[in-house]
């Protein structure tokens, strides 16, 4: 009995001193390699200017070279240190560092975020140098774009506005002037090739025909939406009848688009400048640009985001930060983007003969930016407002909607509907009164309820015992102190604070108190909503459904798999269970967007496997089952293995007499796992399925990566239900706290509920 | 006989098929990071690459900064420095308090108990801001001890939870006959139950430090140094925007993951029999 | 020198649940005192009040002259082996001998020194390098008691330290045990729920039941003069026979057995006899058919049918072999055993001077 134990020992012990020597190693590197490196690459000397970016590739290359060309002219003085920032944290990253007088001296980003920059105060308007040139040298519309209250807050750098790229093999005369006429090749080009793919998904691609109806996002008074009314409404029914026509393919999204044109199986394409084509159809270079074609005979452009450099408010060298902004907006820059980028210069003259770009760049270049003018004049730069946030979202839904073939009046009432909730947030201040009596209540409920318990421990017999051995009160201090302080602070304090968010309404930068206002409209929609999507209750049913399925699938395949890799007769058992809980060592968001791929209709695996069975090109996100079903598939994929680990955790205690008969027992073998196994690995697992359940009650990056609410929202659950009010409809930061508060109050609901079903059990 | 020859048959072609299963995503991953244009350019049910090409690899891992600083190896350096730290700091603070939840007795310590549990469950969405001003109170925003601080913070509730568990199930006997023979509860606590929470002690660890590995939110708003971002900042933005380069994002997700699934492999074992004395007792 | 140890009207409750209630009694200094009685009576926790692990309810404990009642547990002077052994699993023999010491922060050569004088006093000294899970039942159970005995301590307390053991050792180590105790001349409280092991070790014994004292005494006087049924029962294997009857005038009558006592009264009363005092013998006054034979080598037991007797069974379900419902229990020379068979017809008498009486409803001792 002793001697194998002391073998398997031996075995471990020299696998423990690998993994310390890994360790060790790893630690070294960690700590030493960052000092070594920057011991031996010297700062430059001068005042320094810190860039924030979010580029790569070779825009990111260009933005260095200038840069450097920038330090160069200024050696000694002045230098320029850009920073990466990842674009989903930039605004974040902005928001919260320059008030407390950090982040960047200037920043380049997309003009659309400016409305909320300017909110929160994170820009300064531009010195009067720091624009290259002469305000009407600029195209129409562009310095609108950066400017906010009659201030300018950016210097253009360049912008990006939608175009067409076409097949010249399919379309060797050039594309067709409109898309009626382009529509009516589709029959005349080789099967499965669509005359026209474009992402009819998303609103900011949709954007050409939606302004080519006459659309409006805001109404005159620019502040009521209009996305949602007047004639363009019937743009958005657009995307069924082309995809009905046949005229773009069943899966119109970016990538499906991208790979068609690739592929050749796309005759044209709407896309922008910082696309270039690769694949088949670069090798055969069988492409090029156009504008946009007209529509119902009109011109059409679509949304233009203006590329700028904008100054902090929280640099301490403005004038420095100009001249970089000058420099970056200035001509030097706008020709090399233009050569070596093809993006289009912000300068009229630029298009004119003798602008200065002669010569430069490809021929392409110039055709592309010559497009991009066209796409800016008869289109729209993108309003900044803050509101324009709001926008977004809803409408890609209705587009949704409409490709997928559903019904688009309905969905532009769902759309209407989350708008009227992005209006009326505007917040009017409430009495604190009711609020206050109800928080004083609550708080003082609390304190007798603590106080009451606070006497009860002391007076327990278990007290008196801790007293006598010196287990008591103080002794445990020292021990506690550190881990339950920290969590206080840092875990406790902010909830609570998001909690108290919840009766207060977010108005670009301030908080209005509006007592009870959120909880009031969650809880009590309009009634014929409650029972549709974005409403509490809805989201609340999927989330409990979500999480009843997704709890029974990993405890179910969990405990199934446990069992069967358990038994000494498997073979390679260290192999399969290293494999089998490879899901959980993956981070939770690459699981997602793996799926998210797996799932897609064209390329995804999950159709090419299921082929044979009619799947060819079946769109998943679709329909609210297939989407819950792929949301579903992901997450006991990434949640299975927890439960797996645990069972056979819970298995090493189980008499190994009991375990070997019960698999190869044959009559009795169901009876047994029934009535000795699994009674005997349930108290293990209830901890474990409480947790797994909370988890999976809030596992947002699953549904917002995989399924993304589709179709309409319905896969939504109610994390992310809140996340979309904080950020995706309108910055309703106390809405979404609200949401919180009750996701919580469920969770704390069900906890008593299970604790107490535990107990009834034990008893 | 023959049933026997079924059974196994049937144990292990499920087994086998469970593991192609959990592999299969991951191969189409492999894939796409190996496929020249970073894209996946038609169906297929097998993840078999027609053109290998490491150019998503090298170009992660040899990327350079503004000053040609090799910042993979850097962010590396950085991402284990921040999680280890976070992880020994996040067990420091769990073991102590579990110790103190399990075996002493004081006012309020089931409230508090349940209470860590509860802290799970507020959905995260909307506590990140008041969470940064808060550091920024602290004096701690922006630096990489402050990082450390909430990484090792927001797991401390999860493992205290864990590891009294593991705490529960040693025997009373064992503090009790020490502290007959006289041991404090320093030395009950570093000289007896440590080392028998030790499985306990992995599992946490390895917890902890996946969460602080693999965070990039907190990360990327926190750290304004690229020198200093840690490694999934630096692939979150290889999606961000316009164009994302899957394929980077691809080969970045594989290096990434390796370290933590190496580390599975190092404790898998310890984390078998370790699920079991923590798991016996919530 | 050793200390006595007082028990004063010592309770003990769980919230509502009362384990110990008025416990009163004495041990001499030095004495080998056990605490028998069924499982969960509240042997342990009376053993845990004495070390101080559990807290007084009501009462007060005193070691001598010293209360012990708020005095913590390192300060008591009290070790303690727990039915568990509690050896700590990840070290070695030799530091879990060493362990009270490199508390106490004694010095590693007296340390050293001290663990091998005990380890001699053992015979652990092979296995000092072993861990705990490397020894058996046997040698583990030694490594606790000499942990305990590097301690030094004024007071040993012993809780079932045979219990995990099987039978032919635990004879062996209760001899050993008994013998070290002698030798150590320390009080020791030894907790058991095994009578015979009881029996055999004590100086005196503490029967305990529900919580309640039900005798304290030596073994002898247990075993012949039990204080009430229940100890009748618990004390002796096979347990004592009762027989319900009625005293009429000294006599005892039971169905069809009659025997003179020296009654304190009249009416209903249990009659107490030892299955030796059943004397089985050809010129027996009494005849009983053979319904069961118990032959365990150099005794056997007979159980007996008699006519109208009632066998009271009630307190039964805590001695090892409950006597057979409604049988009477007589026992015999071993080699007579072999010699009956089911269905005899035997006679017997019963030792009149050996009987013991007892009131059938609060089953204490008549007299
Ligand atoms: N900490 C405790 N809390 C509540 N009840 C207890 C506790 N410890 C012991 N008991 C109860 O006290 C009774 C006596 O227990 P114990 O002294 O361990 O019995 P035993 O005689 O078998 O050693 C049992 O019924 C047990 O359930
Ligand atoms: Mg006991």
């Amino acid at each position: 009995m002793a001697e194998p134990a002391r073998g398997g020992g031996g075995a471990g012990k020299q696998r423990s001193r690998l993994f310390w020597i890994v360790i060790a190693l790893s630690a070294l590197i960690a700590v030493a390699f960052r000092p070594l490196v920057d011991a031996t690459s010297p700062r430059p000397a001068g005042k320094r200017l810190v860039l924030w970016h979010s580029q790569r590739g070779a825009e990111k290359d260009v933005l260095e070279e200038l840069i450097r060309a920038f330090n160069a002219e200024h050696a000694g003085e002045l230098y320029v240190e850009p920073l990466v920032v990842p674009d989903g944290s930039f605004k974040d990253k902005l928001l919260r560092t320059v008030p407390r007088g950090g982040g960047p001296d200037v920043f380049i980003r997309p003009h659309n975020e400016l409305g909320e920059l300017h909110k929160e105060n994170v820009v300064r308007p531009l010195g009067a140098a720091a624009l290259p040139f002469p305000e009407q040298a600029y195209l129409d519309g562009l310095l609108e774009g950066t400017t906010l209250a009659g201030e300018r807050y950016g210097a253009p750098l360049t912008y990006k506005a939608l175009l067409l790229f076409y097949n010249t093999t399919l379309l060797p005369r050039g594309p067709p002037g409109s898309l009626e006429e382009l529509v009516r090749l589709g029959p005349t080009l080789p099967a499965g090739t669509y005359p026209l793919a474009y992402d009819a998904t998303v609103f900011f691609f949709h954007a050409p025909f939606f302004l080519a109806y006459g659309g409006r996002v805001f109404a005159d008074d620019a502040e009521r939406f209009a996305v949602f009314d007047g004639p363009a409404t019937d743009s958005f029914s657009l995307p069924k009848e082309l995809r009905a026509a046949g005229a773009i393919p069943p899966e119109p999204t970016y990538n499906e688009m991208i790979r068609l044109f690739e592929a050749g199986q796309a005759a044209a394409i709407v896309c922008g400048p910082w696309y270039t084509p690769a694949g088949d159809i670069a090798k055969k270079a069988a492409w090029d640009v156009a504008p946009l074609p007209t529509v119902r005979g009109r011109k059409t452009g679509s949304f233009v985001t203006v590329e700028a450099a904008f100054v902090s408010s929280s640099s301490t060298r403005p004038a420095e930060a100009d001249q970089l902004v000058r420099f970056l907006a200035g001509s030097q820059a706008q020709r090399a983007r233009f050569e070596r980028l093809s993006l289009p210069p912000v300068e009229r003259a630029a298009y004119e003969a003798g602008g200065g770009l002669e010569g430069l760049g490809s021929p392409l270049a110039s055709k592309l930016a010559a497009a991009e003018r066209a796409s800016l004049e008869h289109g729209l730069v993108t309003p900044s407002s803050v509101r324009m946030g709001a926008v977004w979202r809803p409408a890609d839904d209705v587009l949704k909607a409409s490709v997928a073939g559903r019904d688009v009046e309905a969905a532009l009432e769902d759309g209407r509907y989350t708008l009227d909730r992005v209006q009326t947030s505007v917040p009017t201040g409430a009495s604190p009164r009711v609020a206050g009596i109800l928080l004083a209540a609550l708080l003082l409920l609390g304190m007798v309820l603590i106080v009451r318990q606070v006497q009860a421990d002391v007076r327990s017999p278990e007290a008196g015992r801790a007293r006598l051995i010196g287990s008591w009160g103080k002794a445990a201090l020292g021990y506690l102190a550190p881990g339950v302080l920290a969590t206080i602070v840092l875990v406790f304090t902010p909830a609570i604070a998001a909690a108290g968010m919840s009766l207060f309404e977010y108005d670009g930068g301030r908080f209005v108190f509006v007592g009870l206002d959120n909880f009031r409209s969650i809880l009590l929609p309009p009634a014929d909503r409650v029972f549709e999507a974005r409403s509490f209750y809805f989201a609340l049913a999927v989330t409990v459904v979500w999480t009843l399925l997704n709890v029974v699938l990993h405890v179910t395949i969990g405990v199934a798999l446990a069992l069967l890799i358990r038994p000494a007769w498997v073979r390679f058992r260290t192999g399969f269970r290293l494999l089998l809980v490879l899901p959980w060592a993956i981070p939770n968001y690459i699981t997602a967007l793996m799926w998210k791929g797996m799932f897609n209709a064209q390329v995804g695996a999950i159709n090419a496997l299921l082929a044979p069975f009619g799947f060819e090109g079946y769109a998943w996100f679709d329909k609210f089952h297939t989407a819950f079903f792929a949301n579903l598939v992901t997450n006991t994929w990434l949640g299975f293995p927890f439960m797996m680990v645990v069972t056979l955790g819970a298995l090493t205690s189980l008499p190994k007499e009991i375990e070997e008969a019960s698999i190869l027992d044959g009559a009795s073998r169901w009876q047994r796992l029934t009535s000795i196994v699994l009674p005997h690995i349930r108290p293990a697992l209830l901890p474990s399925v409480i947790l797994g359940s909370v988890w999976t009650f809030n596992m947002f990056n699953v549904v917002y990566l995989v399924s993304g609410g589709e179709p309409g929202s319905q896969t939504d659950i109610l994390v992310s239900e809140a996340y979309r009010w904080a950020f995706e409809r309108g910055q309703r930061y106390g809405y979404a706290a609200a949401y919180s508060v009750l996701i919580f109050a469920f969770l704390v609901f069900y906890g008593r509920l299970t604790r107490r079903a535990a107990k009834e059990e034990s008893a | 006989m023959k049933k026997r020859v079924v059974v196994y048959v049937v144990v292990h072609a499920i087994l086998l098929f469970a593991s192609a299963v959990v592999l299969y995503p991951v191969l189409w991953v492999v894939r796409l990071a190996v496929s020249p244009s970073g894209r996946l350019t038609e169906a297929g049910a097998l993840p078999i690459p027609r053109e290998v090409s490491l150019e998503s690899f090298e170009s992660f891992v040899f990327a350079e900064d503004f000053y040609g600083r090799p910042i993979f190896f850097i962010q590396l350096g950085n991402s284990l420095l921040v999680s280890g730290a976070a992880t020994i700091v996040g067990l420091i603070f769990a073991l102590s308090a579990a110790y103190g939840f399990s075996r002493f007795a004081f006012p309020l310590k089931n409230v508090g108990m349940r209470t860590m549990l509860v802290s799970q469950m507020f959905p995260a969405v909307v506590t990140a801001v008041p969470l940064l001003f808060l550091l920024d109170v602290l004096g701690l925003f922006g630096t990489t001890a402050g990082l450390v601080l909430i990484y090792a913070t927001t797991s401390v509730p999860f493992s205290i939870w864990m590891l009294k568990g593991y705490f529960d199930v040693i025997p009373r006997d064992l503090d009790e006959s020490a502290r007959l023979d006289g041991a404090s509860s320093w030395i009950i606590f570093t000289r007896i139950l440590l080392p028998l929470v030790r499985p306990g002690i992995g599992l946490t660890a390895l917890f902890s430090f996946m969460s602080a590995y693999n965070e990039f939110i907190m990360a990327s708003v926190f750290l304004d140094d690229v020198t200093r971002y840690t490694l999934p900042v630096t692939l979150q933005q290889s999606v961000g925007g316009f164009d994302p380069s899957w394929g980077l994002f691809a080969a970045g997700s594989l290096l990434l993951s390796l370290p933590v699934v190496a580390v599975f492999f190092f404790v898998q074992r310890q984390m078998v029999e370790g699920m079991t004395a923590g798991a016996v007792k919530g | 020198m050793s200390v006595p140890l007082h028990f004063e009207h010592v309770g003990k409750r769980f919230g509502e649940t009362i384990v110990l209630s008025d416990v009163h009694f004495s041990t001499e200094p030095g004495e080998l005192v056990v605490l028998v009685g069924p499982s969960g009576c509240g042997k342990s926790t009376l053993m845990r009040l004495v070390a101080g692990l559990e807290t007084l309810s009501e009462g007060t404990i005193r070691a001598g002259d010293r209360v012990l009642d708020h005095v913590p547990p390192q300060d008591r002077d009290v070790g303690m082996v727990f039915q568990s052994y509690a050896l700590y699993p990840h070290i070695t023999v030799r530091d879990n001998l060493a362990f009270p010491l490199f508390v106490k922060k004694v010095a590693p050569d007296v340390t050293a020194k001290e663990v091998q004088r005990v380890a001699e006093m053992l015979s652990l000294v092979p296995l000092l390098d072993r861990l705990p899970k490397q020894l058996s039942g046997g040698q583990r159970q030694r490594v606790a008691i000499g942990r305990c005995l590097v301690r030094k301590p004024d007071i040993y307390c012993f809780d079932e330290p045979l219990s995990n053991l099987d039978a032919a050792l635990r004879s062996q180590i209760r001899v050993e045990l008994k013998a070290l105790q002698r030798e150590l001349g320390k009080t020791t409280i030894y907790v058991t729920h095994d009578q015979v092991e009881a029996m055999t070790m004590a100086d005196r014994i503490v029967v305990l039941h529900k919580g309640v004292v039900q005798q304290v005494g030596p073994p002898e006087e247990l075993y012949l003069r039990p204080n009430n049924r229940f100890v009748a029962r618990f004390i002796g294997t096979p347990a004592m026979n009762l027989i319900a009857g009625t005293i009429d005038a000294n006599r005892f009558i039971g169905g069809s057995i009659g025997a003179a006592v020296a009654a304190p009264r009249e009416g209903k009363v249990l009659l107490g006899v030892r299955p030796e005092h059943v004397l089985v013998r050809a010129a027996g006054r009494f005849e009983g058919t053979v319904r069961g034979i118990e032959p365990v080598g150099e005794a056997g037991y007979l159980h007996l049918a008699v006519d109208g007797l009632e066998v009271d069974t009630s307190a039964a379900g805590t001695s090892s072999e409950p006597t057979k419902k409604g049988l009477l229990c007589a026992s015999v020379p071993g080699r007579d055993a072999f010699a009956h068979r089911e269905g005899d017809v035997v006679r017997f008498d019963l030792a009149e001077d050996r009987l013991v009486l007892f009131d059938p409803d609060g089953g204490e001792r008549l007299g």
